[in-house]
């Protein structure tokens, strides 16, 4: 009975809600499945299910966080997202145009208004080509700027993220890891798009060096009104940059809310365990801090569990956990879970 | 200040690091050889004292300097009275010309395949893979004799014989150099930029495969020539009266016991050049790429 008023009233809220805000990001049941192959054919015997039916959005200029832990299947929501690999299943509509429907050319087009930072800033640089080809490549790809422009972009661009703009004639391994996620984040920067996934950006980094380009990041979000989906598994961090964060295990999102009301009211006991992890730098508070430890191992996202996929190791399961999945719903505005128990 | 001066003193100990291309004094020699190699095969015509294919017959089997000939033939005359010194130094044309077309063309050919195996992957690349293991399994000399026998002697023939028998290793060393570049952030990357997968090819993942195939090639040269060699000495290869090193030493064969410069000054040119070939293809090995160390 509550449920079928919440659905309604659910419905209601996010149609007019879209309407009203500005939604840069739209995902609906989003899956990527990778196919596990065997024997001598290499027939297909199961899926991974690295993401498994995902709904949310991102609001214009604002930042998602996304966190959850190794193997939950962050990343692959940010390349299914930005179509680097192809969804199995659902939608990603950025600016309301569908992406998971174009090819070739189009797509590549449409790559301008969505970019990416990566987690690894020593992979993420392609060792033969001087800092300038690195920053400049998007642009001589889409035909943006010509010439002495393009130089001149490149060298604001490099200013832009706290770079000498000298250092363009360098090569990648002339430079500290922190400077190469500032190459990476200006070769981003460069064919202004709308929307960024930054995919674990300060992971690699020292603490002193995260805190830096964190700090970048923000301002050039105000600078250039950027929308970020940021991907970590540093819960510290991703508090500090978000608007809203969503948590995902296994394939799917747990729980999704504005990042004060998250924190400091998780009602997804997965949420409530990630939360209780996290140490606080008061030494007495931390002395009575509670952790929530889960028993068990995360499972294998080949044959995940029925009913909740957090079932396995929740504290607080009951019986209609094991059998029917829990729905994806709005418990108060902007508070979004997927739990029975709430 | 005392501490600055101290960290630039070093200890006795420490040793500079050879700088990346300080040449050790065999490749340097190889490269020596090669590169005289190179200059005689071009000013062939100037270097050589008598033509290399009409003998004088008067002047037949005259020995070598070193054998009591006479300084007019340095290195003695063959049956046909042609002066062994000017066939060997045309032979270099020879030796030259074939290796370099040929291993242009098996670079354009294992490069281009590899490449394409190794990005592209499914069908194409088991149809690639399936024709580079097979070529690698065939005895392959046996297969270019009998081929050389069916189209007959001739120097395009040698180079298309040669060429479908040495690309397979390059391809397959390029598919694997492939394979581990492309899962390469960098390459993701230009993807996301819009890059077309031509685009990422040519402008990612070449520029990363060159310094194997640089090494590849090199040591190739030594199988060209031995290669080439071989078949000129079975009557398969260039067609005499071109000074072939390989057809020398087979036409000094009926000579050799009465006459054994006739075989051993091509054999000795032959030897040379691929073990220059060969010292300075593993010293770029080494220094280019550790992980070739099996090829």
């Amino acid at each position: 009975m509550t449920s079928e008023n919440t659905d309604a009233a659910v419905a209601e809220r996010t149609g007019s809600s879209a309407a009203a805000e500005d939604h840069l990001l739209e995902v609906e049941g989003l899956k990527v499945y990778f196919p596990v192959t065997a024997g001598l054919f290499q027939r297909k015997v199961a899926d991974i299910r690295a993401v498994d039916g995902l709904d949310f959005y991102v609001k214009r200029g604002e930042t998602l966080g996304l966190v959850g832990e190794s193997g939950c299947g962050k990343s692959t929501t940010g390349r299914g997202i930005l179509q680097l690999v192809r969804p199995t299943e659902g939608s990603v509509q950025l600016d309301g145009n569908e992406l998971t429907t174009l090819k070739g050319s189009a797509l590549r087009r449409f790559r301008r208004r969505m970019q990416m930072v990566f987690q690894d800033p020593y992979s993420s640089l392609n060792p033969r080509m001087s800092v300038r080809d690195i920053v400049s490549e998007p642009m001589q790809i889409h035909g943006l700027y010509k010439g002495s422009e393009r130089r001149d972009r490149v060298a604001y661009l490099l200013n832009a993220v706290g770079l000498n703009p000298y250092f363009a004639r360098r090569f990648p391994h002339e430079f500290s890891g922190g400077q190469r996620q500032r190459i990476g984040i200006a070769r981003a920067l460069a064919v202004e798009p709308d929307f960024i996934v930054c995919d674990e950006p300060v992971s690699a980094l020292d603490v002193s060096i995260q805190a830096q380009v964190i700090n970048l990041l923000e301002d050039l979000q105000s600078e250039f009104n950027l929308t970020y989906l940021f991907i970590a598994h540093d819960l510290a961090v991703v508090r500090h940059i978000s608007d809203r964060v969503a948590v995902m295990y296994l394939g799917k999102m747990m729980e999704l809310a504005g990042s004060n009301e998250l924190y400091q009211n998780p009602l997804h006991p997965y949420t409530k365990a990630l939360m209780s992890a996290v140490p606080i730098t008061d030494p007495v508070v931390e002395r009575s801090r509670e952790r929530i430890i889960l028993t068990g191992d995360v499972p294998s996202p080949v044959r995940p569990p029925p009913g909740c996929v957090f079932n396995t190791r929740c504290p607080i399961a009951i019986d209609a956990c094991y059998e029917v999945i829990p729905e994806w719903r709005e418990v108060s505005p902007e508070h979004w879970v997927a739990c029975h128990r709430i | 200040m005392t501490t600055d001066s101290e960290f630039v003193k070093a200890p006795a100990t420490m040793v500079a690091a050879p700088s990346r291309f300080a040449m050790p004094i065999l490749p340097a020699l190889s490269l020596a050889v090669m590169v005289s190699l190179v200059v005689v095969a071009l000013f062939a015509p100037l270097l050589a004292p008598h033509s290399e294919r009409h003998g004088q017959l008067q002047y037949s089997l005259e020995p070598p300097v070193f054998d009591g000939g006479t300084i007019r033939f340095p290195l003695g005359t063959d049956i046909h009275g042609r002066d062994q010194l000017s066939r060997v130094i045309y032979g270099a044309r020879i030796s030259v010309s074939v290796v370099l077309v040929i291993l242009v063309f098996k670079t354009l050919i294992g490069v281009g395949l590899g490449l394409v195996a190794g990005f592209f992957g499914g069908i194409l690349d088991s149809l690639i893979m399936s024709t580079v293991d097979i070529l690698i399994a065939f005895p392959a000399f046996l297969l270019a004799i009998l081929m050389a026998v069916i189209f007959g002697p001739s120097f395009l023939n040698v180079i298309l014989i040669i060429t479908l028998f040495i690309w397979p290793p390059t391809a397959r060393q390029v598919r694997v150099e492939v394979l581990a570049l492309k899962q390469q952030d960098f390459v993701t990357l230009a993807r996301c930029a819009g890059s077309s997968n031509t685009r990422i090819m040519i402008k990612h993942i070449l520029p990363g495969v060159i310094p194997t195939v640089l090494v590849i090639t090199t040591l190739q040269v030594g199988t060209v020539i031995l290669f080439e060699a071989a078949l000129s000495f079975l009557g398969v290869g260039i067609p005499p009266p071109a000074p072939s090193w390989g057809g020398m030493v087979s036409e000094g064969r009926a000579q050799l016991t009465s006459a054994p410069w006739l075989s051993i000054v091509p054999g000795f040119a032959i030897f040379a050049t691929v073990l220059a070939t060969n010292t300075l293809g593993d010293w770029l090995r080494d220094r280019l790429d550790p992980r070739l160390q099996t090829l």
